[in-house]
């Protein structure tokens, strides 16, 4: 080894504290950005591998008629079309124990598990749906608590019936139950007529439209043996313009024999459904994952200043006896390349197998097995770029600084560095700490603005905690407030679906007859079909449900993000989804055409877009309309068959009972209540499925914060070593070890608070705009804006004790240092 | 005040030896050392440089421990006492005056004054600050005492330092090359400054190199390899200087 060599490795080796510090720096960023990037690149890559993999259909048509097999294949001659596959899907009622209250599933039946074509379902555990024997979606499983052998009461033509589970099944696409999604069964080919009833009886399948599903608003259908109620097709070549081609042409078709479409979903082969709840929280991350890089830098910049400064009587040394200013370059540089190595050993495998873990529990919760250990290339290239190319690239300043210096500036220094009192406002902290502190802790203060240069860059890594984590919590309050503000949006504490249209008068006079009960209202609804202006009626329109609200309803007011929300007064009017309008280029004042099948087509004007927040992330949109203008169209009168009360108390219990009571009140008279909701219900299913995203934030924040406390700590380490004569002398004058480590401790900790009083007022400004691009990002619309003042609170605290625990250690190394070696030192 | 002490002995050193590591061997600095020093004394420790001067300081401050032998300084044995009671002892007890002035640059001369009186909570705020001025105008730099050390001049920070070893009156006073860095007017300044807190009552030890200064010393200790080789009270005597 070189004799350079051997200084450099000296330097490393030599002060394990420094290198240790150094390479944690270097290693939290490069940990950071493995981690999140390689989640990022796996998930998105495991989300489409897993979606293509299950051959997903280009169009997914729902039918309000049943089709008959031979019908159904008959599509398949037409131009473009690949294949056709039949399947059926109704919605049911199924409890668990006879005691249990009845909830919502939906039953699938495939044509033939064993030759599935598209969105291919696969059996995981057990055996396929047989005769009695039931197939169990495994999501369903896990969440409710089901398995192989149990039973399943259904609701079934008003006698319910036990079947035994069989078998564990995978749906592609079903949401997680913990995001609001019903639990989903399978049968055989002659499965559904089980379902099948009278058409007086409940039970009633229904070809689901899924955005009636998601409402629960389902109406009775009989299903006979061998007639399906949904298409899954794909069309060859795939394009988006040449599948809604092909779906408008079947819908024509279909038309000609009577056969109607109730809604067309078109689905992207390539794209997973789920990347919509992945991507708004991979974009902050990734942001979050720059920052922390951005922070190790700082501290590297730091580290290496501290070193290039304490050795400056080295340098002049090296270069009185010959050498160069390259020659000090390679040196030190050499030391910050080892830094970034052993950085990299460190962090690589770690942010690895983080990236690996979380994309796991991520892609489970979609449903997708995700069991073989896998790295994205893209993290490795992007780490090893991190812990080697940005830190070399940080250090170059101090280093190029420290290495032009001159032997004469360098070899000039002795005693206590005359590094403080030549500016104002080294004068003005010295005045004040003079006022207002004793002389110990007037030096903390003052020994804080010594090396501003190190200051600084301090107080960047701790102010971009501060301000990080702040945001970050400001983020998830917002995130909360605008649930609170969704649901404040929504008068009602109970909703409750009929399984048909009722008389409002006397559902409302049922439930406003109870005590608990202050207001009812009973909305209508219709699916409808949209179509732009001057879009043919044959062409696929748009899917929705055309919902009737009573005019100056205080139940349910949704999000206005341009024009009005409905008025007394309006009739051929309707507020539609800002995403639909966006999508089709429908603005507000334009006329578009409502297709409502049997009962015809009409004009009506758009006033007003709304933004869906939170609508159990997978309805489709409604169209709201005043009710009687719904009714004259659909030639219907004083029908409904969602029913909104407001209870006279709020709490979860308190409406919780009453909407018990109201379903014994409603089924007492044949009234049955198919699915219903508290608002309480609600708002716990919107946070579980937001809880994921302020998880997420908060490890980031915390991730975030300890690198905060590693900076804080390598800086205050760094300031023990170059204060070393300083301890001595203290000691010298009779400083005890309690004083020194008192001293350092309270430095950390001003300048704990000093970035604290940075970091609020930078939080307030750029918080905002965070939130905001998290809400585009999300629900594509701004969050509304709440600031977390708590979490100042909570973070004064956290950097009183981060600033305190990082200052412990450097300060009892201080309190080591010996007289006799501080005075000789250097 | 030296009435206090054993003998009257402000200092107290009993064949002390101080050995260094070197490589795989050992340097011995100081070879079995011996000499008192009363109450009221004023004594210089002159010698070559790298014969044990400063070494000995540091064995009587407690800054360093003897390898062997005793040191028994202002009634205390020295040796024997941890890191911490050293420094409170020391803050107490002894002042020390550096060849590089040694102020904190980050406190003004007042501050580092006070300091000392901090460390040893001793005398209350108000005193303390009253301490610190009045120590100040002895050394006649009142007129400076919010000023930072890198804004004095180097006699000014001696002189702020000389104030300092002297916040909390302490028996002996201990200066190791205090007019090194001194232009011969300054050092002749400070010199008087010593005598001046001498004839108060105080013990002073001085290592210097100067010898117009040491020659002004009442006792001579010198010290070459190691070992005394003089201890006089010269008075004023010849010495050669090194």
């Amino acid at each position: 080894m070189s004799v350079i060599w051997q200084k450099v490795w000296s330097d490393v080796w030599g002060n394990k504290v420094r290198t240790m510090l150094a390479v944690l720096s270097i290693a939290v960023g490069v940990f950071a950005v493995g981690a999140i990037f390689g989640m990022s690149d796996q998930l998105v890559v495991g989300m489409d591998t897993s979606h293509q993999a299950v051959f997903p259909s280009h169009i997914n048509t729902f039918l309000m008629d049943r089709i008959d097999r031979d019908t159904a294949l008959a599509l398949k001659k037409n131009e473009g079309v690949e294949d056709v596959e039949v399947l059926d899907q109704v919605t049911v009622r199924y409890k668990i124990n006879p005691e249990d209250e009845w909830g919502r599933g939906a039953v699938i039946l495939r044509d033939d598990y064993e030759d599935q074509i598209y969105d291919v379902v696969q059996l995981k555990e057990g055996e396929w749906p047989e005769g009695d024997g039931i197939g169990i979606e495994r999501l369903s499983a896990q969440f409710f608590d089901l398995d192989i052998g149990d039973e399943v009461i259904f609701e079934m033509d008003k006698t319910d019936r036990a079947l035994p589970i069989t078998g564990k099944v995978r749906h592609p696409f079903v949401p997680p139950p913990q995001f609001g999604g019903d639990a989903v069964f399978f049968v055989d080919a002659d499965g559904m007529e089980r379902f099948n009833v009278t058409e007086e009886g409940f039970g009633q399948l229904s070809n689901v439209d899924a955005s009636r599903l998601a409402q629960g608003q389902l109406s009775p259908f009989n299903i006979p043996q061998g007639e399906f109620g949904q298409l899954l097709v794909r069309v060859e070549p795939y394009s988006l313009e040449f599948a809604k081609e092909v779906g408008s042409e079947m819908k024509d078709q279909l038309a000609k024999e009577n056969l109607e479409v109730a809604v067309t979903f078109y689905q992207d082969p390539e794209e997973h459904w789920g990347r919509i709840f992945v991507e708004g929280l991979n974009v902050v991350l990734k942001v979050l994952a720059v920052v922390s890089l951005f922070m190790s830098l700082i501290l590297v910049l730091n580290t290496i200043t501290a070193l290039v400064t304490q050795q400056t009587d080295q340098i002049g040394i090296i270069k009185a006896i010959g050498g160069t200013t390259f020659t000090v370059i390679k040196i030190y540089l050499a030391g910050v390349l080892i830094f970034g190595l052993l950085a990299l050993f460190v962090s690589l495998p770690l942010g690895a197998f983080l990236a690996f873990g979380i994309t796991k529990w991520f892609l489970n919760l979609f449903n997708i097995d995700y069991e073989v250990f896998q790295i994205s290339n893209r993290a490795i290239v992007l780490q090893v770029f991190a812990a080697i190319a940005a830190p070399l690239i940080a250090a170059l300043w101090p280093v190029l600084a420290g290495a032009t210096i001159t032997v004469r500036e360098a070899i000039a220094s002795y005693g206590l560095g005359g590094d403080f009192g030549s500016s104002w406002l080294d004068r003005t902290v010295e005045r004040v700490g003079q006022r207002l502190l004793s002389s110990s802790y007037a030096m903390a203060l003052s020994n804080m603005f010594r090396r501003k240069g190190r200051l600084i860059l301090t107080q960047l890594v701790l102010v971009t905690a501060g301000a990080t984590f702040l945001m970050v919590m400001s983020l998830s309050s917002s995130i909360t407030h605008t649930l609170d503000n969704d649901l404040g949006r929504r008068g009602y504490d109970v909703f409750l679906n009929f399984d048909d249209q009722y008389r409002i008068d006397r559902a409302v006079q049922m439930a406003e007859a109870l005590d608990e009960v202050e207001k009812a209202e009973v909305w209508f609804s219709h699916s409808a079909t949209l179509l732009r202006e001057g879009q043919k009626l044959k062409e696929a329109g748009l899917g929705a449900d055309l919902i009737g609200i009573p005019m100056g309803s205080d139940m349910y007011q949704p999000l206005i993000v341009a024009g009005r929300w409905l008025e007394p007064g309006d009739e051929r009017v309707i507020v539609i989804g800002r995403e639909t309008a966006d999508e089709n280029n429908i603005q507000v004042g334009d006329t578009v055409t409502l297709d409502l099948a049997e009962l015809g087509d009409d004009e009506w004007q758009v006033v007003g877009l709304y933004q869906v927040i939170f609508g159990g992330g997978f309805s489709t949109d409604a169209i709201y309309a005043p009710q009687q203008a719904v009714f004259d169209a659909t030639k219907k009168n004083n029908q409904g068959s969602q029913l909104y009360v407001r209870t006279r108390f709020h709490d979860p219990d308190y409406t919780a009972a009453v909407d018990d009571q109201l379903r014994g009140e409603y089924i007492g008279r044949n009234m049955d209540v198919f699915f219903g909701q508290t608002i309480h219900e609600i708002r716990e299913q919107a946070l579980s499925q937001f809880g994921i995203t302020i998880n997420m934030l908060m490890f980031l924040a915390v991730v975030v914060a300890v690198v905060g406390g590693i900076g804080l700590m390598g800086s205050l380490s760094i300031s023990v070593v170059e204060r070393t004569r300083e301890i001595g002398v203290m000691r010298a004058i009779g400083a005890r070890s309690a004083s020194i480590m008192g001293m350092f401790v309270m430095e950390g900790v001003l300048q704990g608070v000093f970035s604290w009083l940075i970091a609020v007022p930078i939080s307030l400004i750029v918080g905002r705009a965070l939130a905001n691009a998290l809400g585009q990002t999300m629900f594509e619309a701004n969050l509304d804006y709440h600031y977390n003042f708590q979490a100042v609170i909570i973070w004064l605290v956290m950097i009183l004790i981060i600033s305190t625990l990082a200052s412990v250690l450097p300060a009892r190394s201080a309190t080591r240092i010996s007289v006799r070696d501080s005075l000789a030192y250097a | 005040m030296n009435t206090t002490y054993t003998n009257g002995h402000v200092v107290q050193v009993k064949d002390v030896v101080k050995s260094f590591p070197v490589g795989d061997g050992e340097i011995t600095v100081l070879k079995g050392i011996s000499f008192q020093v009363k109450g009221g004394e004023f004594v210089s420790i002159v010698g070559p440089s790298g014969n044990g001067k400063s070494t000995l300081l540091n064995m009587i401050t407690g800054i360093d421990r003897p390898t062997d032998g005793e040191v028994v300084v202002t009634g205390r044995e020295v040796h024997r006492m941890s890191e911490n009671q050293l420094a409170s002892w020391r803050g107490e007890n002894v002042g020390i005056i550096f060849q590089f002035f040694q102020m904190l640059p980050a406190l003004s001369l007042l501050q580092n004054i006070i300091l000392p009186m901090d460390f040893a909570n001793k005398y209350t705020p108000k005193e303390r600050r009253e301490r610190a001025m009045h120590l100040l105008e002895r050394v006649d730099l009142a007129d400076q005492a919010h000023k930072l050390p890198s804004m004095v001049s180097g006699g000014q920070q001696q002189r702020a330092a000389i104030a300092r070893a002297l916040a909390n009156d302490p028996a002996l006073l201990v200066a190791d090359e205090p007019t090194g860095n001194l232009d011969s007017r300054t050092a002749g300044d400070v010199f008087d400054l010593f005598s001046d807190l001498v004839e108060q009552g105080k013990t002073m030890l001085m290592v210097t190199h100067d010898k117009e200064l040491a020659r002004r010393v009442p006792r001579v200790l010198e010290i070459i390899d190691g070992k005394i080789t003089r201890d006089e009270y010269v008075g004023g005597a010849e010495w050669a200087g090194y």
